[in-house]
């Protein structure tokens, strides 16, 4: 991980708890060191751009915090909470796996890859998670996502499935679905870059800083109209 | 080009040219001719295939008897194969060693001994035991070894009424059909995209939720067509059950009454237009359900509507 950039935006509510806090993270894959120390925080309101080689640590990052990996080593906080365990003086408890899932529902993640469903449609895709895992009614989920979908043009597309919808309508389905999610108010979008790219030439800038900037933003003013407060971390892949 | 370039020019001369000659497929048209009339002149001038006497006999009411076996032995063994082969998959692709290790030598056993033997074995079970409980397990040494006349059975059944020939053959082919059932699932399951499974945790669904809801449909498109192919050679297998034996089965009602009128061969062809034609049915089944889990990957017809106007707006 060779830079942060720390963007300044609204300053979100809270008590100054950061919304995420890493001490020394270490990540190891068998022999291969991945993390070696990560030392960070994000506080409410903040975009924070990870940027580095492909290979870098950006993804492993990523996913520690949203505990898809188990860290090795340190300690990593997702607003003021251990991730992944519990602490009991000096011991340390795994967490079960229903409440690793309730805490992994408070953030929301855009994956490189977006891993939208193939057998559902964009409308299916945004409801599923709002349905099953906060047990939204489905006339409201659905109601909701096609007010999503309309606010960016895209609810003439609610009911073709996913596969069919172009990258960077998919990127967009993609963010509704986890933002349909969103309670906590932190989001990690993975390889914004290539997301990125994949939206265009219509991008101002070519430059790739410039244009996650862009990117983030964009999708800041476009959460800012959801009146949500939030920290953004975007790794990006170079 | 635009389109109103090609709308001044003059409208071309369909092409007419002599198409290449194929005197090979015509070699080979008139020799399948050839046999084909040869096969038709032997249906028809053999007097062995005994045609009125077949047309008499295939559908007597202990064959059509024999029909609803063969189906409803086809049906029940294929769902509790498949019900069974899920269960096993999962505990193959189960991080437990144990639990693996089970699901392994489950499908090694019943995918090494072939269906015809697995199935007279379960028919002899009752040389075995002469009845089996259900209770605590080791009540009989658990007792002894406490010095107290323990019997923790809830219900016993005899052997001969539970493992009457359809029991034992119901079982045998189940149990068989769990195996390869097993193997199908795994393999589905495993070619659903690992980012499926990932992201549907990252959003905090649990992970009985995500198989239920992302990973199974998904899997089901590589499930489907196998499955369907073992639904057919399973009504085809329940001719086996004839050798456990069960009685009242289509092969065996035939090859009953081809015994004992010694008109032997009619009834084996009348067996061929019986499995032919409900194999047909099911084929026809399988074509509707492949379709639909196909959703979502271009082939399905389930949303054709909104799926034509997605490519016509396509970008």
């Amino acid at each position: 991980m060779d830079t942060e950039l720390d963007g300044r935006a609204a300053p979100g509510p809270g008590d100054g708890t950061p919304m995420v806090k890493a001490e020394a993270v270490h990540k190891r894959f068998g022999s291969l060191e991945v993390l070696k120390g990560i030392d960070m925080e994000v506080l409410p309101g903040q975009v924070v751009v990870l940027l580095g080689a492909s290979g870098s640590g950006k993804s492993t990052f990523l996913r520690c915090i949203n505990h898809l990996e188990k860290i090795n080593a340190g300690r990593l906080w997702v607003d003021g909470q251990l991730v992944g365990y519990r602490q009991a003086g000096d011991k340390l408890y795994e967490l079960r796996e229903r409440e690793i899932s309730s805490k992994r529902a408070e953030i929301g993640m855009v994956f490189q890859r977006f891993n939208l469903c193939p057998h559902m449609t964009s409308l299916e895709n945004i409801c599923e998670a709002p349905c099953q895992v906060r047990k939204v009614s489905k006339d409201a989920a659905r109601t909701r996502a096609r007010q999503l979908l309309d606010q960016v043009g895209l609810v003439d597309k609610a009911d073709v499935y996913a596969n069919i919808v172009t990258s960077f309508k998919v990127w967009w389905i993609t963010l509704f679905y986890v933002v349909s999610m969103i309670a906590l108010g932190l989001h990690l979008y993975h390889g914004a870059w290539s997301s990125v790219r994949s939206i265009g030439a219509s991008q101002p800038t070519r430059d790739p800083l410039h244009r996650t900037v862009a990117l983030a933003v964009a999708a800041i003013l476009w959460l800012g109209f959801t009146a949500v407060p939030i920290a953004v971390l975007a790794g990006l892949i170079g | 080009m635009t389109d109103t370039k090609t709308a001044e020019r003059a409208q071309p001369e369909a092409i007419t040219a002599v198409p290449v000659r194929h005197p090979g497929r015509w070699v080979a048209i008139v020799v399948l001719a050839i046999v084909a009339a040869m096969f038709v002149h032997m249906l028809v001038t053999n007097d062995a295939f005994q045609w009125s006497f077949m047309l008499d006999n295939m559908f007597r009411p202990p064959v059509i008897e024999g029909v609803r076996t063969t189906l409803i032995v086809t049906v029940l063994a294929m769902i509790i194969g498949v019900a069974l082969g899920i269960v096993v998959a999962m505990m193959r692709l189960s991080p437990n060693p144990i639990l693996s290790g089970t699901a392994w030598l489950y499908t090694w056993f019943f995918r090494a001994v072939p269906r015809i033997v697995l199935l007279i074995l379960f028919g002899n079970l009752g040389i075995l035991y002469a009845s089996y409980g259900f209770g605590l397990p080791f009540d009989h040494q658990l007792g002894d070894l406490f010095g107290i006349d323990l019997n923790a059975r809830l219900f016993s059944l005899d052997a001969r009424t539970i493992l009457t020939g359809f029991m034992a053959g119901l079982l045998g082919l189940a149990l068989s059909e769990a195996a390869y059932m097993a193997e199908i699932v795994r393999a589905g399951m495993k070619a659903v995209d690992p980012g499926q499974q990932e992201a549907a945790h990252a959003l905090g669904m649990a992970r009985g939720t995500t198989l239920r809801r992302i990973v199974l449909p998904q899997a089901m498109r590589v499930i489907v067509p196998p499955t369907g192919n073992e639904t057919i050679a399973m009504l085809k297998d329940t001719s086996l059950l004839a050798f456990v034996p069960v009685t009242n089965e289509l092969f065996f009602q035939l090859q009953a009454i081809g015994a004992r009128t010694f008109q032997v061969f009619p009834m084996l062809v009348a067996a061929c237009l019986w499995y032919l034609a409900l194999t047909s049915v099911l084929m026809v089944g399988q074509f509707y359900v492949e379709r639909y889990f196909s959703k979502g990957f271009g082939t399905g017809q389930a949303r054709g509507k909104a799926q034509a106007e997605a490519i016509g707006h396509g970008h």
